[in-house]
């Protein structure tokens, strides 16, 4: 039912990636990365109520809860490529895709899009990116206004944004929607008329409706059947040959990672731990915590295993443990992995790893 | 795999099945059914009052003194069948009833409604942009909750004095609160949804996610408080005539007509104010009804 998505031609190498990323600060370049994540970072804050200012004014000591769901992500994505991004829920990767798409604006750290810092873009260059990137969501129950119809879901931001006019609009709709393959006679339903798998390749007929360049996957399939799934991921192979997109994939489930991208991007507690090519994560991988997710993926051979589970819970974002965030888990935890966080480091060709383990003299 | 979406899985239905559903819902319902019905009645008496009403309660050049307290089935000399009786100024209680229903739809239904827009503006707005707007408001709506209707409204009127105009503005400050805190808790929920998300992913302007992805939302809530507090409304109207503080005596409302005969309640004329009570009942009755069925056939979780 899968065809292969990949492309040998589509293998752009992380060390390639890196290196036009650091030609690309001299000017903007067409065959730099789409995006490029520098130190990306999202603090959520609850600030103190009334209560607990009064409280604290009596001796108490509430403090203010601060998460920092992403924290310090670098990342660029080659045009053309599928970039996976898998963790554990909570570690921060639908923030961060939210972020690139534009729906929560970064606390620090910044976005570049084709090579210029997306914070600075105003007015028409704005609206420019605004539109490249869009965003398909998990739900397909909550992500299409319940009380538009299918072309006002699809043929509103085009004709707002001028893409199209109001006499083009009926063609332009049945247009999107034969390229999510879907009757374009269904255009004057309404969301609850339909499937998931179906109200899911509406959302997508919405994104490609601005003509967008890159296209951040929440968890796009979580939420559908599996045979739906199938279908949904080889549309976005399908899409992405015909209309030459970008993805950036969050998953957690590492059988689509493995089937779609290109490259793989491994978070946890909001930090990168590793990253690799796909073929290269899924054969070597270096972290522990990689090693211990690539262990729980169920498959047919291995099925009389028992599945160990990782270790202990994932700790609280609200108060993470000190040095590597992973280090209360890890099997492999020395005295400096609770004193030092491991920055990311190069341990093969475009593979990188924040693992302690790495430093050790062979 | 080719195959179009849309052939298998669920069976897409008529386009507004949705209102179908809602109408054949209505019509199984006979309380329902009996409580539109009574409102139809009552809203086409009330706007047919000039014509079907036997005098012109307002003309004073049609009134006797002298066909004052007939009881209910007597022929004025002037001709006139009192099928209600008459009251102490010797208007016919049938007409009075008609225009003071009149009255009393019109104060109670343009109060909510007003109070339904600023509560709705207000309550979005503090939903989509929470903050310190919304922190005020909502403290706002709490203290204005808290103080009991009657009392905002009578405060009001005695520093406004009374006229039908001050009556709606008084009503109107006690409703919008009620209406601002539903609709800002569901602005809350809905603003949270994805597909708010994807409106701001496409960049739509600010103004058209609030109005054409938010507004229509909310609106379902709305109808449903709206007619439980139209009929509040209308109770309230009713309260404030009786109290005198509500419409002028010339134009008397159902709860004027009321307050005019309870003196005469316990010498045996009871229609003087018995007949206002009893179209006030129904009135109140009906909207009850529509409203209640309303909430049933509007809200999802009670969706067969």
């Amino acid at each position: 039912m899968l065809s292969s998505p990949r492309s040998a031609t589509d293998l752009t190498s992380g060390e390639a990636a890196r290196a036009a990323a650091g030609l690309r600060l001299v000017a903007p370049d067409a065959a730099g990365p789409v995006i490029e994540l520098r130190g990306l970072t999202r603090v959520f804050r609850k600030p103190l109520d009334f209560a607990a200012r009064a409280a604290n004014l009596l001796g108490a000591d509430i403090r203010e809860e601060v998460v920092r769901a992403v924290d310090g992500v670098d990342l660029s994505v080659q045009p053309g490529e599928v970039v996976g991004l898998a963790g554990e829920s909570g570690c921060g990767k639908s923030t961060l895709g939210r972020m690139v798409a534009g729906i929560l604006s970064p606390s620090a750290g910044d976005i570049y899009f084709e090579g210029r810092r997306v914070a600075e873009l105003k007015g028409q260059a704005r609206r420019d990116y605004a539109l490249a990137v869009q965003m398909i969501f998990q739900d397909p129950y909550t992500s299409l206004n319940p009380r538009m119809r299918i072309r006002d879901i699809v043929g509103e931001a085009p004709l707002v944004h001028g893409l199209t006019s109001r006499a083009e609009l009926k063609a332009y709709v049945r247009e999107m929607l034969s390229r999510v393959r879907m009757d374009p006679q269904y255009d004057t339903r309404y969301p609850h008329q339909f499937s998931g798998g179906q109200r899911q390749r509406i959302g997508i007929a919405r994104a490609l409706a601005v003509k967008p360049k890159f296209i951040v996957c929440d968890e796009a399939v979580a939420a559908l059947d599996v045979s739906i799934q199938a279908q949904i991921l080889n549309l976005f192979m399908e899409l992405r040959e015909q209309l030459s997109l970008t993805y950036l994939f969050i998953s957690h489930d590492l059988g689509v990672i493995n089937h779609l991208a290109d490259r793989v991007v491994i978070m946890y507690l909001g930090r990168v731990v590793e990253e690799a090519e796909t073929d290269e994560l899924f054969a070597r991988p270096n972290h522990p915590y990689t090693t211990a997710l690539l262990d729980e993926i169920p498959r047919i051979e291995t099925r009389r295993r028992v599945y160990q589970g990782i270790k202990g819970e994932i700790p609280s974002p609200l108060n993470p443990p000190s040095g590597c965030y992973f280090h209360p888990r890890c099997p492999h935890a020395m005295p400096v992995c609770r004193e030092v966080a491991p920055p990311l480091k190069t341990v093969a060709p475009g593979h990188r790893s924040a693992c302690h383990l790495n430093d050790r003299p062979a | 795999m080719t195959d179009v979406a849309g052939t298998h899985a669920t069976a897409p239905v008529a386009d507004d099945a949705k209102w179908q559903r809602v109408l054949r819902s209505f019509a199984e319902n006979k309380q329902a059914v009996f409580g539109l019905a009574l409102l139809v009645v009552l809203l086409l008496a009330a706007l047919l009052a000039p014509v079907i009403a036997p005098q012109n309660p307002y003309d004073l050049a049609q009134i006797s003194f002298l066909d004052a307290m007939m009881r209910p089935g007597e022929a004025s000399p002037g001709g006139i069948l009192h099928v209600l009786g008459t009251d102490s100024q010797g208007r016919d209680l049938l007409s009075a009833i008609l225009y003071g229903l009149r009255i009393s739809i019109v104060v109670s239904a343009s109060a909510t409604l007003i109070a339904l827009v600023i509560g709705l503006v207000l309550g979005l707005a503090a939903g989509y942009f929470g903050g310190r707007f919304d922190a005020f408001l909502m403290r706002l709506v709490d203290v204005q909750i808290s103080i009991p209707g009657l009392l905002i409204a009578l405060l009001l009127l005695v520093a406004m004095g009374p006229g039908v105009g001050k009556l709606v503005i008084a009503m109107v400050a006690i409703y919008w609160a009620y209406f601002a805190r539903i609709v800002r808790g569901v602005a809350l929920v809905e603003r949270k949804k994805e597909y708010v998300e994807a409106a701001i992913c496409l960049a739509l302007p600010r103004w058209r996610i609030v109005l054409r992805h938010l507004l229509v939302n909310c609106l379902p809530p709305v109808m449903v408080v709206g007619t439980v507090l139209l009929a509040r409304a209308v109770l309230l109207e009713a309260s404030l005539s009786y109290l005198g503080l509500g419409v002028p005596v010339t134009q008397p409302s159902l709860g004027l007509l009321i307050a005019n005969g309870f003196g005469y309640l316990m010498s045996g004329e009871y229609w003087v104010s018995f007949f206002p009570g009893v179209a006030l009942v129904m009135l109140i009755f009906g909207v009850n009804l529509v409203g209640d069925h309303l909430r049933d056939v509007l809200n999802p979780r009670l969706q067969r």
